[in-house]
């Protein structure tokens, strides 16, 4: 550890993010060391400050008193938005920008995810930033870019890399189309990319001194991560359907089931060296040794019957004893983690996966640290999110010099608000 | 640093150094991202090549180790040289090479990086402003630190599979090394934020990913929505689990392909049920609760809408939505994203010549920055064509 520095150190950030992809943005910059403030307004609540838990009208839970949410204790709020200081500004207002303006003055980063034209419409876009702050850098990452046919495309993570290519992909060979809805993969994926053009953009000032504008979209971001499926359609107009757990160049590459309720583990076998350590544990077992299975065409050509081989050997056996046994003869395997597991896992637990930052008034909340692992200047979870307009006083007050009865009148007038 | 109008033109990341020791995805994803930013990638590769090489899909099906889809994606804009890094020459000329680098990212076994010197500790004693960026399936610290893995070991620790797939049929993995990229990306960013850090330390250190871990933060940011609703983390085939609360979070088939239906709030399932004729069993109390809709009985509903799915296209289907601003989206196939109206007119798609695959077009970059334009100059490197220009003779 350097002397307690962070990497960004000395950056502040306003954070007009929404919903996930800005937020994920603002509370990585956070985490290695920027002065992140998320903007908010308690007349259009940020979506996930609106998911349960909820609370009764009166205060206390229960099932029968009508349910408000509870927006200040919303885990996943504070996944996306720890770290970050809150302050609450109806953009709507005649007034917002020109107080908004007086931040940006102050500020090196300004970060995004509306819709292409919301900001512009109030007079907060780049071009109207810019002269307020000449070497700011600014970057708007809305689903589809901010120009083109289709820049008003709204979507979910699912429904954005349904777009991109991706959800296509996934589903057992030759049956319907599966997705991964659940698991919301375009966010945060879109959050790095963006946060990797802010951190350029910011390189590039500081060797320059100049700033500047960054449009994403998180469409092509995500189509930028279908490589395969895209060369083949180039290449050689293939189309590709559900691939189930196959891989081009590895088998076998799957979950195999294990002893044990739902219980599986994933085996990959690179080439043909890991193919003969993994035939060399399985023990007495004819079927590994045909001839078939000796290359990677055949194993992929017969891969039903060597998945069924393998599964009548992992079968008799938990996800970690398979683990251990593959590990030590050199070939790739892991258990197929649910998240109870992932928890209490050690390896996860010895690299920080989790950590709960406290609050006084909120208490603590768990959430995942950011996976950038630096050992000199290492990043840190410095809060959780904020309540709700929480650092208005401090923001205006100390940040922007506005004295207090100022802070009241724009209350009043509905400015903060 | 060059001064005035010959500096317009540069990348953002411009005069970085980046050595890339690794194959497949991960590091040669993260070495693209920093190459189109701007810094100058030198690829090291063995003398058999990039394992990607071998990997496809080939040109015209013919496997080539100069045609292979995703080693070109994946390589463009970076210069490669061959060195045999068994060999005390070829470790001298990396040596050499690390001397005058910003970052070293490289994704090598955990036993080859001791027998070649180049573990984070070593790196740090020879070249102490070197950034050392690893990018592994579970990172260089911890006990599983020595375990192997690829992307598919990330999906299945990072509680990714665990949602994907059917209940009781084997859980699948993020598709095409998903993992993989994402480790990409994350190490991009660790590289750039360690050069920030050394601006004021004067020291270079160790940037540490695991794809593991990148796997399980990306979803595991999400899964707290679920499981605060006391909804299970597991897979439940074509839908979220329990719809993620309410109907519809799912993907149905219609006659020619898939739509995702997302609908959080109810306006949009409202416009779709008045889209579709308002249907006698749309008006049933039953399925005007999309809570329990989602959570108890999303099969019936499924069944309700196939007869209208099954007689529409995804045009149709796409049509309607975007006049009534219905977020539902078409499950697109590559041959869909190629020739996208919305990517062409964003000039998203590149065209390059490769000396042995000729012109191709690839993904360009998901951003236009203003003042540093994304770029990418040359294709893949041939193996070994720059190792003369890089190494000298």
């Amino acid at each position: 550890m350097m002397g307690g520095v962070r990497p960004l150190d000395g950056i502040r950030v306003l954070d007009f993010g929404w919903v996930a992809v800005g937020p994920v943005i603002g509370s990585l910059l956070a985490e290695m060391g920027a002065e992140v403030i998320k903007i908010e307004s308690s007349r259009r609540l940020d979506y996930c400050r609106l998911l349960p838990p909820t609370v009764s009208v009166r205060g206390e839970r229960s099932a029968s008193a009508p349910a408000v949410p509870d927006f200040d204790k919303v885990s996943m709020f504070h996944n996306y938005n720890r770290g970050k200081l809150g302050i609450t500004v109806d953009l709507q207002h005649p007034e917002a920008p020109a107080l908004l303006g007086r931040l940006v003055a102050r500020s090196d980063v300004v970060l995004e995810n509306f819709s292409p034209g919301v900001l512009r419409r109030i007079g907060l876009h780049y071009e109207a930033l810019r002269p307020l702050r000449p070497d700011l850098v600014m970057i708007s990452c809305s689903a589809a870019g901010q120009d083109g046919p289709w820049s008003e495309l709204k979507t979910f993570a699912p429904s954005l890399s349904s777009l991109a290519g991706l959800e296509v992909l996934i589903g057992y060979p030759n049956e319907r189309v599966l997705g991964a809805l659940a698991y919301g993969y375009a966010d945060p994926s879109n959050a790095h990319h963006g946060a990797l053009a802010v951190l350029a953009a910011l390189w590039h000032r500081q060797r320059t001194g100049e700033g500047q504008y960054i449009d994403m979209s998180q469409l092509e971001a995500t189509v930028g991560l279908t490589m395969e499926p895209l060369m083949d359609w180039f290449m050689n107009e293939r189309v590709w359907g559900r691939q189930g757990n196959n891989h081009l160049s590895m088998a076998p590459h799957g979950h195999y089931p294990c002893c044990g309720d739902d219980a599986w583990v994933s085996i990959a076998v690179e080439d043909g060296d890991a193919w003969s350590r993994l035939v060399a544990v399985l023990g007495d077992v004819p079927w590994a040794r045909d001839s078939r299975f000796a290359t990677l065409a055949g194993r992929r050509e017969h891969g039903s019957e060597l998945d069924a081989g393998l599964a009548g050997w992992t079968r008799e056996r938990t996800p970690w004893e398979v683990t251990h046994i593959l590990q030590r003869a050199g070939v790739a395997a892991f258990p197929v983690y649910g998240l109870a597991e992932q928890a209490a896992d050690p390896h996860f637990q010895a690299r920080g996966l989790l950590t709960r930052p406290e609050h006084p008034r909120i208490g603590a909340m768990e959430v995942y640290a950011h996976p950038i692992k630096l050992s000199g200047t290492p990043g840190e979870v410095t809060g959780t999110a904020p309540m709700l307009g929480e650092h208005n006083d401090q923001v205006f007050r100390e940040l922007l010099g506005l004295a207090a009865e100022e802070i009241e009148r724009l209350r009043a007038e509905g400015v903060i608000a | 640093l060059p001064e005035g109008e010959a500096d317009v033109l540069n990348g953002a990341l411009h005069g970085l150094r980046v050595i890339e020791v690794g194959d497949f995805v991960a590091v040669p994803y993260c070495g693209r991202l920093l190459a189109g930013l701007g810094a100058d990638v030198i690829k090291v590769e063995p003398p058999w090549g990039d394992c990607a090489r071998r990997h496809g899909p080939f040109l015209h099906d013919q496997p080539d180790p100069e045609r292979s889809g995703l080693f070109l994606a994946l390589n463009m804009g970076k210069r490669g040289v061959v060195l045999d890094l068994e060999r005390d020459d070829g470790r001298a000329r990396l040596e050499r090479l690390l001397e005058g680098a910003d970052c070293l990212l490289e994704s090598q076994e955990p036993e080859r990086l001791d027998r070649l010197g180049l573990t984070p500790g070593e790196t740090r004693r020879r070249w102490p402003r070197l950034v050392h960026v690893s990018i592994t399936t579970f990172g260089r610290r911890g006990p599983y630190a020595r375990f192997r893995g690829h992307a598919l070991q990330a999906s299945a620790a990072g509680a990714a599979s665990i949602t994907i797939g059917e209940p009781g049929r084997p859980p699948l993995a993020l598709p095409a090394s998903q993992s993989d990229y994402q480790g990409g990306v994350c190490g991009a960013i660790g590289a750039i934020l360690a050069c920030f850090a050394r601006e004021r330390t004067r020291e270079g250190q160790h940037v540490d990913v695991s794809t593991a871990d990148v796997t399980a933060f990306s979803g595991g940011i999400t899964s707290t929505m679920y499981t605060a609703q006391g909804m299970p983390w597991v897979r439940a085939g074509h839908r979220a689990s329990r719809s993620g609360g309410s109907y519809p979070y799912t993907i149905l088939p219609c006659r020619d392909g898939s739509i995702c239906m997302i609908s959080r709030s109810g306006h949009p399932w409202k416009a779709f049920v008045e889209a579709i004729g308002s249907p006698l069993w749309t008006r049933d109390p039953r399925y005007r609760d999309r809570a329990r809709m989602g959570r108890e009985y999303p099969d019936e509903v499924d069944a309700l809408l196939a007869p209208w799915l099954e007689t529409h296209t995804t045009e149709d289907i796409a049509t309607i939505c975007r006049e009534r601003g219905i977020p539902f989206s078409v499950v697109r196939e590559s041959r869909e994203v190629a020739s996208c109206p919305q990517l062409a007119s964003r000039d998203f798609f590149v065209e390059l010549r490769h000396p042995a695959a000729g012109t191709l077009r690839y993904p360009g970059a998901p951003w236009k920055f203003s003042a540093t334009p994304w770029r990418i100059e040359r294709p893949a490197p041939r193996l070994g064509e720059h190792t003369a220009e890089v190494c000298g003779a």
